[in-house]
């Protein structure tokens, strides 16, 4: 008995040697640095690029490009590496970052990534455009423009303008503070502990949002989207929840003014008890729910 | 001034006169009368030398000489400009070199790096469309029919197929990346999704 289970155990781990391959890595390390004045602006534009943005106390732009390829033949990987394309250079005030494949439409044999580290002063105003692949941008202040198709977006202590504009790419986001203005299309946005003033346009998505003290506004226009809204205390904002073609669901203890209730529309408004002025939430779906939800006790997750 | 309209013609006419030399004799003749009118000239040059000769003002004098002081020292000053003009121009050599030093960001250090990975699977060979012709033989059922509802799922089902096409091109791009794979298999399963609903709504 003890015999055969050896074997067995043996036997399954020769099948899974058999089914790993070792794939030769190569990969290209491109490293440069600007110096930066007030009034550069840096301008990514990946091709299937992970984008790392981050900040430092130097006056200087810092860039750590990496371009690999990976297969099991390292001349194979060698040559395809060399398809891959980048420029990183300053052009007056601008700093350009860019990848693209020479010979897009060929099939390429090898698996190609691209990886951009960028570190620089927080309040140099950002840029980027990226095709396919993902950006995570931290620590920015001043103003932050992205324009993602098929990349996640994810953003950590940002403050100042934001403009972000996203298909086929969710965007997650944490300690926002500013003017911001969301564009999503088939795209899921969560944002916890948001301040400032947002406006959010959405089509076929799972919006989650937190607001936090320091909130002045929110409004959110979501299509074929369900709009969740967390809130620890809904005394500090007031609300006009709107869901044609679906239901606004809020907890029982909350006050709901009916404004409006009819088979295809339901709009109710919530105001809190003391206070004259209030930030001002106001959410309308077509085609999907909106939820106002305490926080769970475990903690809101990604 | 008088204009002569016909230019050409008479320079062709004195060209055409002929050409005569004097004889010796005329030659001899004109140096005797030259002679002959030096003796003229004496009670000329007696007159020039009874003339009365004055002597200029001092004022003349100390205004041409400070002249000269003046030529003289803006010929020097004209050294001393040339020379600060030289001067400046070292300074601002000096101060653009600064600058372009300060301003100068090297090129980018490329270098190379190999190493070697393990992976479950390095070709995953998905056929993407193996669907296609049920696609297909739906969307030639979609071409008669004109109804709100399936035009709107419709349009969803077009905007699906459309990036199916785009995580294709980026599969043959940048190969078969597992993050590619998923997010295809996310399209897909929408796509599917649209499909089940026109196919009941049909």
């Amino acid at each position: 008995m003890r015999h055969s289970l050896l074997a067995i155990v043996l036997l399954a781990s020769t099948l899974q040697l058999q089914a790993q391959e070792v794939v030769q890595v190569v990969t290209k390390i491109i490293e440069k640095t600007f110096n930066y004045q007030d009034g550069y602006e840096v301008n990514v534009e990946g091709q299937k690029a992970e984008i790392f943005v981050e900040t430092w106390e130097k006056r200087e732009i810092g860039l750590r490009l990496e371009i690999s390829a990976k297969h099991p033949e390292r001349s194979v990987a060698e040559k395809d590496l060399e398809t891959v394309n980048f420029v990183a250079e300053r052009i007056r005030n601008k700093v350009y970052l860019r990848n693209y494949r020479f010979g897009g439409d060929e099939q390429t044999e090898s698996i190609l990534t691209v990886v951009y580290y960028i570190t620089l002063p927080e309040d140099c105003p950002v840029y980027v455009k990226n095709y396919f692949g993902a950006a995570n941008i931290s620590n920015l202040t001043n103003r932050l423009r992205i324009f993602g198709e098929y990349s996640q977006i994810d953003i950590d202590n940002v403050k100042g303008l934001l403009d972000i504009r996203t298909r086929f790419g969710d965007i997650i986001g944490e300690k926002i503070d500013g003017n911001v203005t969301i564009n999503a299309r088939r795209s899921d946005v969560t944002l916890y502990e948001i301040a400032g003033n947002y406006q959010i346009n959405a089509q076929y998505g799972i919006l989650k949002l937190q607001p936090t003290t320091g909130l002045l506004g929110l409004d959110i226009s979501a299509e074929k989207s369900e709009v969740y809204l967390y809130g620890d205390n809904p005394d500090l904002f007031g609300y006009t929840l709107t869901a044609t073609h679906g239901k606004v669901d809020a907890p029982d203890n909350l006050r709901l003014l009916a404004l409006e209730n009819t088979p295809e529309v339901q709009k109710v408004q919530i105001k809190p008890q003391r206070g004259e002025t209030y930030p001002m939430i106001t959410v309308s779906v077509a085609f999907g729910d909106v939820h106002l939800e305490k926080v769970p006790s475990e903690g809101l997750r990604y | 001034m008088l204009y002569e309209h016909n230019k050409d013609n008479l320079r062709r006419a004195i060209k055409q006169l002929p050409e005569y030399t004097p004889p010796p004799s005329l030659w001899d003749q004109i140096a005797d009368g030259l002679e002959e009118e030096g003796d003229d000239q004496a009670p000329l040059k007696e007159a020039v030398g009874r003339l009365p000769g004055y002597t200029p003002p001092v004022s003349v004098w100390n205004k041409l000489s400070r002249q000269l002081d003046e030529d003289q020292s803006r010929k020097r000053l004209r050294v001393l400009r040339r020379r600060q003009v030289l001067q400046w121009a070292a300074v601002a050599a000096v101060v653009l070199s600064a600058v372009a030093w300060l301003m100068y960001e090297p090129g980018p250090k490329v270098r190379l790096q190999y190493a070697q990975e393990t992976l479950q699977e390095f070709k995953l060979e998905v056929d993407w469309n193996t669907d296609e012709g049920t696609f297909a033989q739906l969307e030639d059922v979609l071409a008669g029919v004109n109804n709100p509802e399936i035009n709107k799922l419709r349009m969803e089902y077009e905007e699906l197929s459309t990036a199916h096409q785009d995580v294709e091109a980026m599969l043959v791009s940048y190969g078969q990346d597992p993050k590619l794979i998923r997010q295809m298999a996310d399209i897909e399963r929408e796509r599917s999704d649209i499909y089940r609903q026109i196919i009941e709504q049909i």
